[in-house]
């Protein structure tokens, strides 16, 4: 009996000696920088470097400077309409490829991943180019459909919807992957039912995809809202914020206030509005999982 | 993957053909402005902006390769990136690894609970708190070394959590049979839990290949004025933004130059993937269906 405690006490050392790497560098590179940036948003730097407390202030600023309001709203909107829209395309694409050619099947998820894996740097990028109003491609079908302005990131509703075309684009492959595998490895049976009972691919999706793939919807909500929440290279490399603070979003309001405008305490509050957010997600995924396993 | 009966298709119509058309049109936009880009890198400037465009390039040159080489150290660029991802990637692994065994095969006191805070991290990014983090980098003097670059990135919720799913798979009798045999945990995990876990450490080493060195935010921050210490996305970023101010002058409005360099960013990633395709596709289901 003795023996049996001292083995479990050497087993948990060892344990915690394994874990040591991951739990100092996670406490150094992330836990303390999360719990600084909270106290640091109940403080404001003034000129000469002197820190004062000033309570919720910073929140206050954030919530009635319409600059940040807008930043808010904007990245609301980029949620609610750029996710549904990758769930439904996500959705759409596995369940009418998954049960066709291999190669077909392969190829097609080569091709939508591509974005993902070159770096949203150099997909805002080529989108800037192919989206200059003088000499892009954009500007070419402008002139050959006689669309009103060839400029679109310089109205504020079709810069709107160019951000949320390139944020589709960029996170589709990822979710088309993931149901792909949940699709091929659905019980054959109930699809050969479907099939027997003369349903099309309308009825597969109704009654077996959608229904099925529901633990992979909800893994891809969640991982796409927190996506676009954060979303930042794109804006700095398409819009700017533009035009007239249109498409900022709350990353980039961060960035700005941080590292080129220097306020350090409304940036904080941002970062902890951010987290909030995060935080929601994070609940309402122990939430779904927990639901799951009672089930 | 399984096949209908003797590859005959089913649930064919005229949905089932409207959404295959749907399909290959989202193909056709992911991957025509790349195309665009790399036919553009190898046209002159004047017909990149050329309208109607040219489809493909009718007056072939490299004089855009040329003029990067020489007017930027892309190579430096390169050569950082690879460094920084390269370790900082074999440091994950080591340490994903070693937290993923633990969490996986060993019982301790405060096992669930760190599980469970290891779940709630996997959806914080490293961007919602980039200003205390930049801050205290900065202070112990770490930017533009390439410690800066790799510390903070390595302690990754999300490798540990993937391990941990690999690991979850090896029968606990595999264990039990090596405590007989007295052979030491540390010493079964080198021996027999590593190799056995192999194909969840190549998922996890090239889905963080590619995280790590697309790590544009970070390494911005990182970067110091000197351009030798830029990596390449940071690199192009710099190149797209320069507007006729010193060494830039010549980027402005040389679109033959930005295409290039855009290019010469793209292609390490999109090569990488394009070999380890299967690996991607295996890394990003195992690290996913357990939510």
């Amino acid at each position: 009996m003795n023996n049996h405690k001292k083995r479990r006490i050497t087993e948990s050392l060892q344990a915690y000696a394994f874990l040591a790497p991951f739990i100092i560098l996670g406490c150094m590179f992330m836990v303390y920088p999360i719990g600084k940036q909270f106290i640091q948003s109940f403080y404001n730097t003034k000129w000469g470097g002197k820190v004062v407390f000033v309570g919720l202030a910073n929140y206050a600023e954030i919530f009635t400077n319409e600059i940040y309001i807008k930043a808010i709203l904007n990245t609301l909107l980029f949620v609610i309409i750029a996710v549904p829209c990758i769930i439904i395309l996500g959705l759409l694409i596995a369940g009418s490829i998954f049960d066709k050619n291999k190669h077909y099947v392969s190829t097609v998820r080569i091709l939508l991943y591509i974005p993902t894996i070159v770096s949203m740097v150099v997909m805002s990028t080529i989108w800037r180019f192919m989206l200059n109003s003088q000499s892009g491609l954009v500007a070419y079908f402008a002139q050959i459909f006689h669309w009103k302005s060839a400029d679109l990131l310089s109205s504020s509703t079709s810069a709107k919807i160019i951000i949320i075309i390139v944020l589709i684009i960029v996170n589709l492959g990822q979710c088309v992957l993931l149901y792909i595998a949940q699709m091929i490895g659905i019980d054959h049976n109930l699809i050969d039912a479907c099939e027997v009972d003369g349903g099309n691919r309308w009825d597969l999706f109704r009654y077996i995809l959608i229904p099925l793939s529901k633990p992979t919807t909800i893994l891809v909500f969640i991982t796409n809202t927190s996506l676009v929440l954060k979303v930042y290279i794109v804006i700095q490399l398409l819009t700017s914020g533009g035009p007239n603070y249109a498409t900022t979003t709350m990353m980039y309001q961060l960035y700005q206030d941080a590292f080129v405008n220097f306020d350090t305490g409304v940036a904080s509050a941002m970062g902890v509005l951010l987290f909030a957010m995060t935080l929601v997600l994070i609940s309402a995924r122990f939430l779904f999982t927990s639901k799951e396993e009672r089930q | 993957m399984k096949h209908n009966k003797a590859g005959k298709r089913i649930f064919k119509g005229k949905f089932d053909l409207f959404l295959n058309i749907c399909v290959i049109i989202f193909c056709i936009l992911s991957v025509f402005p790349l195309y665009w880009l790399f036919t553009g890198a190898f046209k002159f400037s004047s017909d990149i902006t050329k309208l109607p465009p040219d489809w493909w390039p009718t007056r072939f040159t490299l004089t855009n390769f040329q003029k990067i080489f020489s007017t930027y150290p892309v190579w430096n660029w390169l050569l950082n990136s690879f460094i920084i991802t390269t370790i900082t990637v074999a440091l994950i692994v080591v340490i994903s690894s070693m937290s993923a065994y633990a969490l996986s095969k060993m019982r301790f006191p405060g096992r669930k609970g760190l599980l469970n805070i290891i779940i709630a991290c996997l959806l914080i990014p490293i961007e919602i708190y980039i200003l205390p983090l930049y801050n205290y980098v900065f202070k112990m003097g770490l930017q533009g070394s390439y410690w800066g670059y790799i510390l903070p990135c390595i302690a990754m919720p999300f490798g540990v959590y993937l391990l941990k799913n690999f690991y979850d798979e090896i029968p606990n009798e595999i264990m039990e049979a090596a405590n007989i045999d007295g052979c030491g945990r540390v010493r079964f995990f080198i021996l027999h839990g590593l190799p056995l876990s192999k194909p969840g450490i190549g998922a996890l080493a090239i889905l963080s290949y590619v995280q790590i060195w697309n790590n544009y935010l970070w390494q911005l921050l990182m970067a110091t004025s000197d351009t030798k210490s830029y990596t390449v996305i940071v690199g192009l970023a710099r190149v797209i933004n320069s507007t006729g101010t010193g060494t830039a002058d010549q980027a402005l409005f040389d679109f033959g130059l930005r295409y290039a360099t855009a290019t010469f960013t793209a292609i390490p990633m999109l090569v990488i993937f394009l070999v380890f395709q299967k690996y991607f596709t295996e890394g990003i289901s195992a690290g996913a269906v357990k939510g």
